[in-house]
């Protein structure tokens, strides 16, 4: 979703807004370059470190999180909430600008070979040994062969950092990364599932995992009525729904659902559906271009709010669709669900980064506490309601039956619905914290986390050949 | 752009010729003196000169803050532009390595001259259809309301749509106005002349088309107004006294006094739409292109000297455009 997200991003900014949230983040934007001249001398031990974040705004989904982040690390933060497009743009070209960033790991292929975010040491990670082996070794259970990779920028093929050349990095790599004397690299095989050569694993990461989810379509079980795991991608394509179909208008989302589509019906085969080839993108448009001419779609969105829209005013039945979108819409009492398509989800994951221009030792510290600070439980639980894992899920209920996270107002139901897939036991809050957001006795699209995270199609990518894909896609859209 | 007003531009206009005419003179005042004339006269000349040169001093420093604002504001981010455009692209920006690529690219390409073709006939019939609704809104207010009061309160009512955003007036024409349940849709289908929504109605080249007229036509009624309340009243009852119908007056009394109304606001809606990305993504559902959509998804793909040069020629396009719009009438002259 890198520059997918122009629109992405805003899109799960207008979560925030809508948590009534987003105000104190968004607040935040202004105040950039005045604080970025304070820093500099703040850096003295006795007053308090102002961190700034420049962020997609996930992390930080309503006030209480920027409050007891402050109250438990004792600094200040400052949080720039852009849509990732912008934020790539700023990460790109003013890395003083900022301290941390939060965006996801295809946008990191784009922004790491410049060099402005700073390798992260993945000893100093607390949490590390926590964190789900899908990022690390590419599967929830290294030695599954039920569960699939997916193509693209897995984590687990874009997390690591080296210097020293042992490790190799993706195939997808860009020229820019091949060339950067920190390069981003893979560790596990995928052939074996182990250590590629029998290596170590890396000491430097790009960022440690932060939020993920499996994204896919929502559909109105209404007019579709299929079970959640019977709805495939090709759906997207089924001319029963001629006029009433929407795709992300982003071809680095986009695309990858079309070709999901495209594969699922067997018009065509990919030889890497993450990392297309010229060709491959040149065949699929053209199979979309007869759809779209033959008034397959009804629309191409481009923020969260217009997927929303779509749906809620039955302009289409079936669409590419984030899983807080279809949360949300079930609180309204629209009858759409989150398809498990049986090819597998597209995957997404994000990254805590820090800035290659934190060097003063105690800010640099006060970094890597706020990214264990992440992983503490307090955070995850949040971000849980909107449908989202987090990096150390495992462990998260541990916390939320703790005296902490019952006294922040979680409890395990929330855990045992959102991760466990189990039926809700009583009424539980959701995506706008209500509670009644989720009904008792409803369960979660999918399943459990188990089950949704074992098959992929791919991942968000960011493409060797995305110049080319850009100008297709525009055809295709002109089409 | 879509905030300075034609008055505005009138007023630039207006002081900066002041500005030249004295600095001429002052110029030729300073030549007409010799140097010799003034050891005679003594100081009186050199404190006249002293004032002449305060006085264009003055006049340059007036004109300053608007020269740098448009210098920084318009000329060096168009300068930018073009340099941008010749430029090597990489996957996190652009190097200064010098290209034509970008666009022999564009040249190629069948969707980027496709667009500019739908683009331009899109502001064409805009800019047609703003003047065709605008011209009688614009009459009746100047013509037909005789107390000043009436009028002013009306054209303000003909203005309240424009107070709210721009943005919902966008997203109105998607699926509230123009959608399958839309008030369109629904008021048909109320009246039992369609039974299916008619789907082409929202998230089309014709919701666009529709909404554009909507969305710009102040811009034609406002000049026009201003317009026709200059038009000189003993004129037309002139006309019609020497039996001039009521076409031929329009044609030869009216429309030629108005003319630098209708070029102005054709100028505004012809730019404005030509250029037009945002509501044409939002009302056309990501369905519509315009060479505005093309560049914007290129400068959200980081691919600016793409954007650029897709852009570069967009803004020459404008200028040529807007060259044939004015040769309807010499604004200078008449205004």
């Amino acid at each position: 979703m890198s520059k997918n997200e122009k629109r992405s991003g805003l899109s799960r900014r207008q979560l925030l807004k809508r948590g009534a949230v987003g105000g104190a983040a968004i607040a935040g934007a202004g105040s950039l370059s005045g604080s970025a001249l304070a820093a500099g001398s703040r850096s003295g031990k006795q007053e308090a470190i102002t961190l700034r974040v420049l962020s997609l705004g996930v992390e930080w989904p309503n006030p209480a999180v920027q409050k007891q982040a402050e109250k438990d690390l004792g600094v200040k933060f400052e949080i720039t909430a852009v849509g990732s497009v912008e934020q790539t743009q700023k990460a790109v070209t003013a890395p003083e600008s900022f301290d941390i960033f939060g965006g996801y790991h295809q946008q990191t292929m784009q922004i790491f070979p410049t060099g402005n975010l700073q390798p992260i040491e993945i000893s100093k990670i607390k949490a590390w040994k926590d964190i789900y082996p899908i990022f690390k070794q590419g599967k929830l259970n290294p030695a599954s062969t039920a569960c699939s990779y997916g193509a693209g920028d897995a984590p687990f093929r874009v997390l690591y950092v080296d210097s020293t050349g042992k490790y190799k990095p993706s195939v997808a790599s860009t020229a820019a990364n091949l060339k950067a004397k920190n390069k981003i690299v893979g560790w596990i095989d995928e052939k074996t599932g182990k250590p590629a050569g029998g290596l170590p694993e890396p000491k430097y990461t790009v960022g440690p995992p932060a939020h993920f989810n499996m994204d896919s379509m929502g559909y109105n079980s209404e007019v579709i009525q299929l079970a959640a795991d019977k709805v495939s991608w090709g759906q997207l394509l089924n001319p029963k729904w001629k006029g009433r179909v929407s795709i992300l208008n982003d071809p680095t989302i986009g695309m990858i659902d079309a070709g999901n589509a495209a594969a699922a019906l067997g018009l065509m085969k990919f030889k890497d559906i993450g990392n297309m080839s010229k060709a491959e993108i040149d065949t699929l448009m053209k199979i979309m271009s007869k759809y779209k001419k033959q008034g397959q779609f009804r629309a191409f969105w481009s923020t969260f709010n217009e997927s929303v829209n779509l749906m809620a005013s039955k302009e289409v039945v079936i669409e590419s669709m984030w899983s807080p979108a279809v949360a949300l819409l079930t609180t309204q009492g629209v009858p759409v669900k989150f398809a498990a398509p049986p090819e597998g989800f597209r995957g997404w994951a994000s990254a805590t980064g820090i800035s290659s221009k934190v060097t003063d030792p105690a800010k640099l510290q006060a970094c890597y506490d706020y990214i264990n600070w992440t992983h503490g439980g307090f955070l995850g639980a949040q971000i849980m309601r909107q449908g989202y894992y987090v990096g150390n899920g495992a462990k998260l209920n541990d916390w939320i039956a703790s005296p902490a996270g019952k006294a922040a107002g979680f409890s395990s139901a929330e855990y045992d619905y959102w991760y466990n897939g189990k039926p809700a036991a009583t009424d539980l809050p959701g995506i706008t914290g209500q509670v009644g957001d989720v009904k008792k006795g409803s369960v979660r699209d999918g399943g459990s986390f188990t089950k949704r995270a074992c098959r992929y199609t791919a991942w968000n990518s960011f493409m060797v050949e995305n110049e080319f894909q850009t100008t297709r896609w525009n055809d295709f859209l002109s089409a | 752009m879509s905030s300075s007003s034609p008055t505005d531009d009138h007023l630039k206009q207006e002081q900066q010729a002041v500005a030249l005419a004295e600095v001429e003179e002052a110029e030729q005042l300073s030549a007409q003196q010799p140097h010799s004339a003034e050891k005679a006269l003594g100081t009186d000349i050199s404190i006249a000169r002293d004032r002449n040169r305060k006085a264009s001093l003055i006049t340059f420093l007036w004109g300053l803050p608007g020269f740098v604002w448009l210098g920084f504001f318009l000329v060096a981010p168009v300068v930018f532009i073009i340099l941008v455009s010749f430029w090597t692209r990489t996957d996190s920006g652009f190097i200064k390595e010098w290209t034509l690529s970008n666009y022999g690219d564009i040249f190629h390409s069948h969707t980027y001259w496709m667009s500019m073709w739908k683009s331009f006939l899109t502001s064409i019939i805009s800019v047609a259809a703003c003047l065709v609704f605008g011209f009688p809104v614009a009459y009746f207010l100047v013509m037909k309301i005789e107390n000043q009061r009436n009028q002013i309160a009306l054209f303000i009512f003909a203005l309240a749509p424009f107070w709210t955003s721009f943005l919902i007036r966008a997203v109105a024409w998607t699926y509230p106005v123009a959608g399958r349940e839309g008030a369109i849709n629904q008021a048909l289908g109320g009246l039992g002349i369609i039974s299916d929504p008619i789907s082409a109605l929202g998230f089309s080249e014709l919701s666009v088309r529709v909404a554009l007229i909507q969305l710009y036509i102040l811009f034609m009624v406002t000049p026009l107004f201003f317009m026709l309340s200059q038009v000189d009243r003993s004129s037309l009852e002139a006309a019609r006294d020497l039996g001039g119908n009521g076409f031929r007056v329009f044609k030869e009394v009216i429309l030629p006094q108005t003319m630098p109304g209708v070029v102005i606001g054709s100028i505004f809606i012809f730019v404005l739409t030509m250029g037009e990305y945002g509501s044409v993504r939002v009302i056309g559902g990501g369905n519509v292109q315009s060479v505005g959509t093309l560049v914007q998804n290129r400068i959200s793909a980081i691919q600016y000297p793409q954007g650029a040069a897709s852009a570069v020629l967009l803004i020459a396009a404008l200028i040529v455009g807007v060259f044939a719009i004015t040769r309807f009438a010499n604004l200078r002259e008449e205004l």
